[in-house]
């Protein structure tokens, strides 16, 4: 293993042991996509007999799993940044540079949203009655709303640097998201098009239904992930403070 | 720059560090809310070896001086030359919360590029030598304030430094703890390794090579009762 290498292992595995020592962290991964599934589903039953409606019959349960999925791995963002400026200027003292800091917490955001995509994939599967038509490509398109929120964590966190304030931003945000993102209720306006769940939550319920995945919308929301990511690289770059 | 300090070495030390003509102001983003000057002129050179005292009132501008000789700060004008390694302990204990000591241990080593083994074996001897080594698999947020300030001493002499800057190290030490730092310390700057110490007064000035006071942004060599200017400015140098 490369110097490199090894420092990006200790400092990732450090990073995801910080977040899942948090107790709160823990519970929430295990207990968060059952319930916001379930809360999903019944809330947004309502909408669909409603006339002008045209959603799917299990738009609360798709539109649940896609909120779980992007809210974890945005908390992981949020805590990734939120509070560790400290440390992490003190870790570029001891020798790591500081694309090397944020590149551990890239690769545990990535980690972290296979998991979590897997874990509400995983919900889904055992709370809905539907047959995903191809199981690959939704993990993959739950991995991509987990990554693209994971991403816009670290930007929350860099911002306002404290993880409470930051989750309460990222829970609203991901909430309107998510839900909007469903397309349960016909909204036409410009905001509609730069969702940033707008992507994922398509190619989650066409691989859902149709067992596809748009090129079209899997460029876009690539291209979202990397304008998020170049974001997130000028924030962490100005917090430093020091060049 | 700095007047000579008395050496207790009979060789020149070279100078291991050096800043020169130091300005900071903290502006505020808030309207109308006023300016802070903390540094004006501060000039220091710290020599191999050299065990150095820097005190000031609350609020002088020490940490700010620190972080800009560690390099985490930006100075408005004026400059640092680093010429060697730098062991920096913070005031505050910048660690991350979460781990353990030992892991917190590996993770600053690897940075210093330290291979597990060797950060091993650093970690035994200053848990030995400060007396945390019943706390090495321990959460730095379990442990109390004092502990934690050893971990956070530790990590700045993990890689063995050439300098150490050192802000209100032993806050929080019991007396043991406080004299087995010394005796650290004393061991360190005998080999060469140059250690600067900043704290809210001095209790034993004689451990020391020098004293400066920071006062009104510049540093003043000295007692407390005959203070030397030192700036750009003063006479002399290392």
């Amino acid at each position: 293993m490369t110097d490199i290498a090894a420092r990006q292992w200790v400092a990732t595995i450090a990073a995801i042991r910080s977040f899942l020592r948090e107790p709160t962290n823990a519970l929430l991964l295990v207990l968060f996509p059952p319930v916001i599934i379930v809360v999903y589903d019944l809330a947004l039953d309502a909408f669909v007999g409603v006339p002008g409606i045209d959603a799917p019959a299990a738009v609360g349960e798709l539109g649940g799993t896609m909120f779980a999925a992007a809210f974890l791995a945005g908390l992981v963002g949020v805590f990734q940044v939120a509070g560790a400026t400290g440390p992490d200027r003190r870790l570029e003292v001891c020798g790591y540079r500081r694309w090397e800091v944020l590149l551990a917490r890239i690769l545990t955001i990535v980690l972290v949203g296979v998991v979590v995509a897997l874990i509400s994939f995983g919900t889904f599967l055992l709370l809905s009655d539907i047959e995903p038509a191809s199981p690959g490509r939704a993990i993959a398109a739950l991995v991509v709303g987990a990554v693209t929120y994971g991403l816009l964590g670290v930007i929350i966190g860099g911002l306002i640097g404290r993880e409470l304030e930051g989750s309460l931003v990222l829970v609203f945000l991901v909430d309107l998201d998510a839900f909007l993102a469903t397309g349960a209720i016909p909204v036409d306006t410009w905001i509609d098009d730069y969702l940033l769940l707008e992507r994922p939550y398509t190619l989650f319920e066409s691989a859902i239904f149709d067992g596809t995945l748009s090129t079209g919308d899997g460029i876009e929301a690539a291209v979202y992930a990397v304008v998020l990511l170049l974001l997130a690289l000028a924030i962490i770059r100005l917090r430093g403070g020091s060049s | 720059m700095a007047s000579e300090p008395e050496s207790k070495r009979d060789s020149e030390p070279s100078v291991v560090l050096e800043a020169t003509d130091l300005e900071k102001t903290y502006d505020s983003w808030v309207p109308f809310s006023p300016s802070v000057d903390v540094l004006d002129g501060a000039s220091l050179s710290i020599h191999e070896g050299e065990l150095l005292g820097i005190v000031g009132g609350n609020g002088s501008g020490k940490s700010t001086l620190m972080q800009i000789l560690v390099g985490v700060l930006d100075t408005d004008a004026g400059a640092v030359d680093r010429r060697g390694t730098i062991g920096w302990c913070p005031q505050e204990t910048l660690l991350y919360d979460r781990l353990t000591v030992r892991e917190t241990i590996r993770l600053f080593g690897r940075g210093y590029g330290l291979d597990r083994e060797r950060s091993r074996a650093r970690l035994e001897s200053l848990a030995d030598r400060l007396g945390f080594e019943e706390y090495l698999d321990t959460r730095i947020d379990r442990l109390s304030g004092g502990n934690r300030q050893k971990v956070n001493l530790s990590v700045a002499l993990l890689h063995e430094p050439d300098v150490l800057l050192l802000d209100e190290p032993y806050a929080g030490f019991d007396w043991k703890t406080y004299l087995a730092f010394w005796e650290l310390a004393e061991t360190l700057a005998a080999e060469g390794t140059a250690i600067a110490i900043i704290s809210h007064f001095v209790e034993n000035p004689d451990r020391f090579d020098a004293i400066y006071e920071l006062r009104d942004g510049r540093l003043h060599r000295g007692e407390s009762e005959e203070l030397e200017l030192v700036g750009s400015e003063s006479e002399g140098g290392p």
